[in-house]
Formats: C-alpha cells, sequence, structure tokens
C-alpha cells in the first residue's frame, strides 16, 4: 500500500469517526428539532421521527399562549442595545490604554480586568437590590444594567488597537480631529472585523443570559426574555415537550444562525486563535 | 508654560470622561455588590436587604450547621470532581482527533463547538425533555426506567451530563487552536525521528499545550463550583428537597425565594473562596507542571 | 552512508483551492497549479556534501523535503541507496533533518531533546546515554545538557538541533537553512563546525541555503536551482569558474559579476569583442565557440567578475568615475559608472599608511581587466557560450 494510499484511508476514517461524534454531541438539538413537529400523542411514543414535518401546531402555540413574539421582541431590543452600549464603553476604555499614558492607567486598566475574576452570581442578589432601589425592575435598562462592562472586550479591543501607530492619532490630532472623531474615522474602520466579532458574541451571550433577566422581571411576565420565557412553557404537572421544544427551535435560531458566521468569518480572517483564547 | 498646563488639565478632562462610563459601571454593579456581600456575610442584614448590625461570625455559624448545607457542598465538590476530568478527557479527545486541517474539517468543528451557541436555559429545557422519566428518549434509548429527578444520585449525573455539555463548544476550539499552533516543524521533526504517534501525543503535543489544557482546566474548574442555573430551572427554584442543590442554587434560593440575604451572602462567599482557593492550588501545581514558550 | 538518486522528480503543488468553508461553494477547481520542482535529476554520492542553493521559492527546501519525506512526489523516482523510496513514510528513511527554526521540543531539557528520538529504537538506557553525551562532547554542550532551550543562545539552539540529529547516527543528514536565524558571526563559527562536524561523522549530507558563501565553503557540489529548475550543479569550483549561465554567474560571488553587452565581431578571420571603443583580440579559447554560431557580428554579454577588473594600472583601458566606494575590510568595492552603467572593483590598493585606498565621489578612475578572465554570454539565451558548445 502506498504512502499517499494511506493517508487517503486514514482521511476517511478520520472524518467518519469525526462525523459520528459529532452527530452524537449534537444529538440533542437535532431531538430537539425533531421533537418539535410532533403532536402530543406522539411525543408519548419516544420515537425520533415525527409522522410529519408540516405540523407546525407546536410553534404556533408556543408564539400564541407562551406569548414567545413579545419575548423575543424584548430579547432582542436587550442583545442589541446591551451589546452597543457594551461595546461603546469597551471601545472608548480601550482607546484610552491604547493612546494614552497617565498617571494611575495602571491601576485603572487591572480593575476592568478584575471585573473577570469575580463570578456574576455572586452579584446577583445586591444587583437586584440594586436595580429595585434604582426602580429599573422589570424594565429593558434594568436588564441590560448589569453587563455594560466586558473586560474581554476591553482587553481584546485594546491588544488590537495596540497595532495601529500613536502616531495616527497625532497626525489626525495636529490635524485639529477630536477623540471621537478619531475613533469613529480612523480605528472603527480599521479594526472594523474585531469590533463586529466582539459585538456578535455580546449580542449571542446576552440573547441567552437566563438567570438575571429572570430574576430583574419576576414581577412583569410582559417583560421577560425569550430563554426566561422557553422555561415557562410547561411545568411538572403538564409536561407538553414538544411545545418546549418548539419554543428551544425558536430561541436558538438566532444564536445558532450567528454562531456559525461568526466561525466563518473567523476563519477567513484567520482570527480564530486570538478570539478564542 | 500656563499654555501646557492648560493643554494637561484639558487632556487628563478627556480621559477622565473616555473612561467614566466602564468604571462607573464596573464600581456600581460589580465590586459595590461584591463588597457588600462580604460586608453581608458579616451583618445582620433584614429581609429588604439592610444592614441591621454587625453579627460577627454569627451568619457563617447558622448556615454551616443547616441541614442542607453539606449536602449542598458535597454536590457541588461531586459535580466539580467528575465535570472537570471528564470535560478535559473528552475535549482534547476530540481536538487531538481533528487537529490536522482536512477536507472537511469546518463541518467537524462546527459539530463540536455548537454546544457553546446554545444558552443554558435552551440546553435545560432540551435535557430534561430527554432525561424526562415518562416520556424522555433516554429511557427509551435505552430501555431502562430510571426516574432521573427522584433520586438525588440520577439527578446529579442528568445535571453533570448537561454541564459537560455546554462546556465541550469553547474548551474544544481552544484546545484545537493550540494543538494547531505548535509550529509544523516540531511535528515534521518527529516524524523525520521515527517518533510514534502515541510519544508525540503524550510527549511531544500535551506538554507543549499545557498553557491551554491548565486555563481549560481552571475556568471548568469555577464554572463547575458555580453551577447554578441547571438545578434551579431543571429541579424548580421552589423544590427545596435539596436532591440536588448545589453552594450557589442554595444562594440563589436563600437570596431570592427566602430574601435571606446573610445566608446567601455566606453562601456566595464560600463558594468564591473555595474557587478562589481551587484555583491558587492549581497555580501552585501548574508552576511545576506546565511549559510555557511553545 | 548512503546515495540519493533523483531521477526526474517532480513536485507540483495544486494553487491554493483548499477548502474555505462549507457554505462556500469550492470555487472552479483547476485555478492552476504551481510546479515546485521541475524534472530534478541528479546522483548524490556516498558521504557527498551537496548544497541546493538559489533565491527564495526556487524549490530547494521542497527538494530536501522530498528526500525527508515530508512532501509527495509528484512524478518521478527518489532512491535512497537504490531503494525506491517515493511512498516510504519519513521515519523509515534513516534520514535526519535539522530544521531553519531548529524546533526544538520546547518542554524537554536539552538531554532529553537529543535522546528522544533514539529512546524509542534503542532501549538500552546505557547506550542512550553514551550516544547524547558523544554528540554533546563533539557540539561542546556538555555543560548544557540539564538546560531547557529557551535558556540557550541562539547558536546553542542550533547545535543542539544538530545535536538531535547526529545521535541518530543518521545515513543522510538534512538541513535546511540552519544558519539564517544567526548573526554574521555565529554563522561562521557554526560553518566551520559542521565542516569539522563532516569529517566526523559518516553521512551524506544535503544542506540548503539562500547564501552562496555558505554554499561555496561547505560543498562538495553545489546544485544552483531557480524557478524549481536546476541551473547548474557542479564543484564550487567548476560553479565559480565555469557558470553555466547569466543567472549562476551572477548569484554565486561577492560582489555581483559585472555584466556589459558588447559584440563579437570576426575580422580578418579572427575574433574581437567590441567593448565600448576598445576592441579586444579574442583568443582561441572562444573563435571556436563562435565560429559555431555563425554570422560576423554576435552580440553577447560580456561576464567580468569584480576582483578581475584592475584599478589605474599601466594598461589603462576604460575610464569612470566614481560613484561610492565601499570598505569591505581589507579590501575596497568600488562603483564606478562607465559608459551610463555601473562597474564594481575590488580593489587592494594601499595608500601611503598602507591603508586601503578609499577614492571620493566622481574622481576619475581608469580601470582595465584581461581578456582571459572574461566571460561570454549569448545575449538571447543567457548561456555561456563555451557551455553551449560543450553541450552541444
Amino acid at each position: 500500500m502506498t504512502h499517499r494510499r494511506k493517508e487517503q484511508i486514514e482521511e476517511i476514517v478520520v472524518s467518519l469517526v469525526a462525523i459520528a461524534l459529532g452527530l452524537v454531541i449534537i444529538f440533542p438539538l437535532i431531538y430537539c428539532f425533531l421533537s418539535s413537529f410532533k403532536t402530543p400523542s406522539e411525543f408519548l411514543d419516544p420515537k425520533l421521527l415525527p409522522s410529519s414535518f408540516l405540523n407546525l401546531d407546536n410553534y404556533k402555540a408556543a408564539l400564541e399562549r407562551g406569548n414567545l413574539l413579545r419575548y423575543i421582541l424584548n430579547s432582542f431590543v436587550i442583545a442589541f442595545l446591551g451589546s452597543a452600549i457594551r461595546l461603546i464603553f469597551s471601545i472608548l476604555a480601550a482607546y484610552v490604554f491604547a493612546f494614552y499614558d497617565f498617571k494611575g492607567k495602571n491601576v485603572v486598566f487591572f480593575m476592568i480586568l478584575g471585573t473577570m475574576m469575580i463570578p456574576s452570581d455572586v452579584l446577583l442578589a445586591t444587583n437586584y437590590l440594586t436595580v429595585s432601589r434604582l426602580h429599573l425592575l422589570n424594565t429593558y435598562m434594568g436588564v441590560m444594567v448589569v453587563s455594560f462592562v466586558s473586560a474581554s472586550a476591553t482587553f481584546m479591543l485594546r491588544q488590537r488597537f495596540k497595532t495601529i501607530p500613536r502616531d495616527m492619532r497625532e497626525a489626525a490630532s495636529m490635524d485639529g480631529y477630536g477623540d471621537i472623531w478619531f475613533i469613529l474615522r480612523v480605528l472603527l474602520p480599521i479594526t472594523r472585523p474585531v469590533v463586529t466579532t466582539l459585538f456578535v458574541q455580546s449580542f449571542i451571550s446576552l440573547w441567552n443570559s437566563y438567570l438575571w433577566p429572570l430574576i430583574a422581571t419576576a414581577s412583569s411576565p410582559e417583560m421577560r426574555t425569550v430563554m426566561v420565557g422557553i422555561t415557562r412553557l410547561n411545568s411538572w404537572e403538564d409536561e407538553n415537550y414538544q411545545l418546549v421544544m418548539a419554543g428551544v427551535v425558536i430561541s436558538l435560531i438566532p444564536s445558532i444562525i450567528l454562531f456559525l458566521i461568526m466561525r466563518r468569518s473567523l476563519r477567513k480572517g484567520g482570527l480564530e486563535g486570538s478570539l478564542v483564547g | 508654560m500656563g499654555n501646557v498646563s492648560l493643554r494637561r488639565r484639558k487632556e487628563r478632562r478627556r480621559i477622565f470622561l473616555l473612561l467614566l462610563p466602564i468604571v462607573l459601571f464596573s464600581l456600581l454593579f460589580v465590586y459595590y455588590p461584591f463588597l457588600r456581600t462580604v460586608v453581608n456575610a458579616f451583618s445582620r442584614v433584614n429581609s429588604k436587604g439592610e444592614i441591621r448590625g454587625f453579627a460577627g461570625l454569627e451568619n457563617f455559624r447558622y448556615t454551616y450547621s443547616r441541614p442542607d448545607f453539606l449536602p449542598a457542598l458535597i454536590h457541588t465538590l461531586t459535580i466539580a470532581a467528575i465535570n472537570v476530568p471528564l470535560t478535559l478527557f473528552i475535549t482534547l479527545s476530540l481536538a487531538l482527533l481533528t487537529e490536522k486541517s482536512r477536507r472537511l474539517s469546518p463541518l467537524f468543528e462546527s459539530l463540536f463547538s455548537l454546544p457553546m451557541a446554545v444558552s443554558m436555559s435552551a440546553a435545560c429545557m432540551i435535557f430534561k425533555s430527554m432525561f424526562s422519566p415518562s416520556v424522555g428518549f433516554i429511557n427509551y434509548f435505552f430501555s431502562i426506567k430510571c426516574g432521573w429527578y427522584e433520586s438525588s444520585e440520577t439527578a446529579l449525573i442528568s445535571c453533570v451530563i448537561l454541564t459537560i455539555w455546554m462546556g465541550i463548544g469553547f474548551d474544544y476550539l481552544l484546545l484545537l487552536s493550540a494543538l494547531r499552533g505548535i509550529p509544523k516543524s516540531v511535528r515534521e521533526a518527529t516524524m523525520v525521528d521515527g517518533i510514534s504517534l502515541w510519544r508525540r501525543i503524550f510527549l511531544v503535543e500535551i506538554p507543549l499545550i499545557s498553557p491551554t489544557i491548565f486555563y481549560v482546566f481552571c475556568t471548568n474548574l469555577v464554572l463547575a463550583l458555580m453551577t447554578s442555573a441547571p438545578m434551579i430551572i431543571i429541579m424548580g427554584v421552589s423544590s427545596a428537597s435539596g436532591a440536588t442543590n448545589t453552594l450557589m442554587s442554595m444562594m440563589y434560593q436563600s437570596g431570592f425565594s427566602s430574601s435571606d440575604y446573610g445566608l446567601s451572602a455566606v453562601m456566595s462567599l464560600t463558594a468564591f473562596v473555595l474557587t478562589l482557593s481551587f484555583t491558587i492550588l492549581s497555580f501552585v501545581v501548574e508552576k511545576r507542571r506546565v511549559h510555557y514558550d511553545a | 552512508m548512503a546515495t540519493i538518486t533523483f531521477d526526474k522528480v517532480r513536485k507540483v503543488y495544486p494553487l491554493p483551492s483548499h477548502p474555505t468553508s462549507l457554505f462556500h461553494r469550492r470555487k472552479e477547481k483547476d485555478e492552476g497549479e504551481v510546479v515546485a520542482v521541475k524534472d530534478f535529476s541528479m546522483e548524490i554520492k556516498d558521504n557527498e556534501f551537496v548544497v541546493l542553493v538559489g533565491p527564495s521559492g526556487c524549490g530547494k527546501s521542497t527538494t530536501l523535503r522530498m528526500i525527508a519525506g515530508l512532501e509527495d512526489i509528484t512524478s518521478g523516482s527518489l532512491y535512497i541507496d537504490g531503494v525506491l523510496v517515493n511512498d516510504v513514510e519519513p521515519k523509515d528513511r534513516d534520514t535526519a533533518m535539522v530544521f531553519q527554526n531548529y524546533a526544538l521540543y520546547p518542554h524537554m531539557s536539552v538531554y532529553d531533546n537529543m535522546a528522544f528520538a533514539i529512546r524509542k529504537r534503542n532501549k538500552d538506557k546505557a547506550e542512550v546515554d553514551k550516544a547524547v553525551r558523544e554528540a554533546a562532547e563533539i557540539l561542546g554542550l556538555t555543560h548544557f545538557l540539564d538546560r531547557k532551550p529557551k535558556e540557550l543562545s541562539g547558536g546553542q539552539r542550533q547545535r543542539v538541533a544538530i545535536g538531535r540529529a547526529i545521535v541518530r547516527k543518521p545515513k543522510v543528514m538534512l538541513m535546511d537553512e540552519p544558519l539564517s536565524n544567526l548573526d554574521a558571526k555565529l554563522r561562521n563559527q557554526m560553518r566551520s563546525e559542521i565542516l569539522s562536524l563532516r569529517k566526523r561523522i559518516d553521512a551524506t549530507f544535503v544542506y540548503v541555503t539562500h547564501d552562496q558563501t555558505e554554499a561555496m565553503t561547505l560543498g562538495d557540489r553545489i546544485v544552483v536551482m531557480k524557478d524549481g529548475e536546476v541551473q547548474q550543479i557542479g564543484t564550487p569550483d567548476e560553479i565559480f569558474s565555469f557558470p553555466r549561465n547569466l543567472f549562476v554567474a551572477t548569484f554565486i560571488g561577492t560582489p555581483e559579476m559585472n555584466i556589459m553587452v558588447g559584440d563579437a565581431v570576426k575580422d580578418d578571420g579572427k575574433w574581437f569583442l567590441l567593448l565600448g571603443s576598445r576592441r579586444f583580440p579574442l583568443g582561441n579559447r572562444f573563435s571556436s565557440f563562435l565560429e559555431g554560431k555563425g554570422g560576423n557580428i554576435i552580440r553577447v554579454k560580456v561576464g567580468i567578475r569584480p576582483e578581475d577588473v584592475k584599478i589605474n594600472t599601466k594598461e589603462d583601458t576604460f575610464h569612470g568615475s566614481v560613484l561610492v566606494s565601499e570598505r569591505l575590510g581589507s579590501s575596497i568595492s568600488l562603483h564606478m559608472e562607465w559608459n551610463g552603467r555601473e562597474v564594481v572593483a575590488l580593489t587592494e590598493e594601499k595608500d601611503e599608511n598602507h591603508v586601503a585606498k578609499v577614492f571620493d565621489r566622481d574622481e576619475k578612475v581608469s580601470f582595465s581587466f584581461s581578456v582571459e578572465d572574461i566571460h561570454l554570454f549569448d545575449a538571447t539565451t543567457d548561456g555561456n557560450l563555451l557551455w553551449e558548445e560543450n553541450n552541444g
């Protein structure tokens, strides 16, 4: 058997094994997708395939009875605005860290990075009290407000900004252009790939967040996010999982699509390592 | 001269304004609540969250003597002890299997990392359904009649499987990019020198990516120790049975269901200190076992 | 010890049409291909030191990697000791390789780096130890055996890389630009160490470099390559004295050979070289080859090495003006303008203090050279006139 032949066989075997493992890993998602088309009676008989993929009753019910449409809107507003504000804060800070020297710079920088060390779960209770004192419970602002600070986004942007020569900002300031103009017209266009990726990442994580939105909107069902909403589609007494699965599929569509797009652009930009690590 | 200092002052004001938002919010929503938690643990706190005097170690004594504390601690440590090595083993195997770039690599990588995109609550609902004792697929497929949520052991197992599944995607991508970051010539040197596959993996590649393995180890540890959502979502907050309570889900219950902020603060602090000491411990071990400068 | 035989070895890379994404249709296939090595044929003798040299992208590294088995051979045959190795795994070829960036295992000590490759083959601990210590002795690494690569200097790392290769006592020793990451002084030192190493171990050496000085000092034979094609194979002397074409002539030797355009003219049955306003009689060396070309006037490119250009001699022939004069240690490289082109001469003319004389810009100088020292190239094919005739 020749060398090349052996490599070809290895390629096929490894590929098949990897695909099989991949299918096992995403099996829960496949299961969820298939189940979402089942009728209640089909669900009782735990076969994998539904009898028809045209049975959209569960989706209809999830959207109407579960009020998912409203929750999707809530989630979208929160994820979009939250990510935008988070990125604005991070960009401003990263810009300062990359282009200015001043006393106490390191202190502030490590203070921002330090937020990474504190698990957010520890903060839930006090933040709940703070937000309620600010009368922000059950508002979009209340849900978003705790996630405006992102140490990792600030750090990543600073690393990227540091690759841009300081001369460039000095040249702009000699021409009479200020910080904001420089950020908008020079910095962001150059660093767009990183900024977009961070935005998408942030969007996915805000879209997916659960505990805080659950707490912050506990007393106003109208303001729930979709991730909270899907857990309310059934109860121990009424296990209509097919409905839940339809809700889950709906809730996952944006994050999975964004995730796949992001991976593709990372791969193309050769940025994979830098953003994952 | 006056001109220069005016410019300096102006520049300082600009820096201040640019940094203000992120500093303000990190103080208000990260550092203040963290300090407050520490203070609460040592204070008498009423149900509105107001401090009513110094309590010394009263809260700690009360928390640690509760009958449901020890089980919660044991559950937390068990989850960590199973979860961390298993996740590492699975993700490292997957990364080694797909390390070489192949025609279908984008497909494998997307399949393996997809769980990353799935939210905690969606994953919980899917697993809750799959593990459902009455209609779940797991019982059907393996032809068993397991009442997963009825005993604390099986309920824990389902939670562990879920947390492992949630962690696979990110860890896999991290390890994969570390493996691919090993200089090509190192791998070629092993080929020319006739180093066998196993020796290459265990004596060259794994030591070389040990910083990443260590990072994955630490983040998994923190995640496992801080797990709360699966218990809350799957078991329900009110089911105070304690079957699957972890430190964090107990914290959550005491803080939000019973507004016992003192207890909640002690639980948070305990989990935090536990995490911190494990992390420090692993850093000590790391000094001897991890190789940088690849 | 081994012979290596290339028989019309060819390496073709498909142009990058690598898989980008599942969601992206692959673009039309066959966008083209790159021929990295074209029909390479050569016999490397047992125990010979062969240097592959050429500018980057000439296919020299690919050729080396094909010997190692790190690249597949597209067509043709490669034999080591008469055995066809096209399909033999790298580990079964009994070759060792020193990589450009050393490829040391950063987490292992110097000792383990060297022992790693032989531990598997040789279970006897004492023997492994002996081999490693021997190699360390040869390379002066004995005191560094416990260190990690990052604690070593560039030159020491290079020695470890070489040590790792020689402990295996391979039949074939492959070196891929091993000195290119070192500074000039270390490079000279390592060069002579490689020469003495070569005398101490029995192996066939194949060495890749882009540095012609390295090639000239190290090689028993040199293979000059360009664009995947062999330009000339020969001993350093042959390559230097009889460059087969203009590329080899200008690539080998520093400063570069001067090239001027002139005409070979037949007058009264004798051949002359017309260069500028001067006329030189061309000796018998050239005339018979020029005859074969047909015609009475032949356009030629005249090559003359800087060291063969003489300055301010008695038989002054050409007059130029100084552009730059650079001091190269004991000698001076003098750049002159003559007839609208630059001519470089290497001179050791001393001034009254016995220091090599430096010329001023625009200073008028005269220079000359002997017809015996010139190389003539066909103006259209760039082939050496002597060679073309030799090869029919």
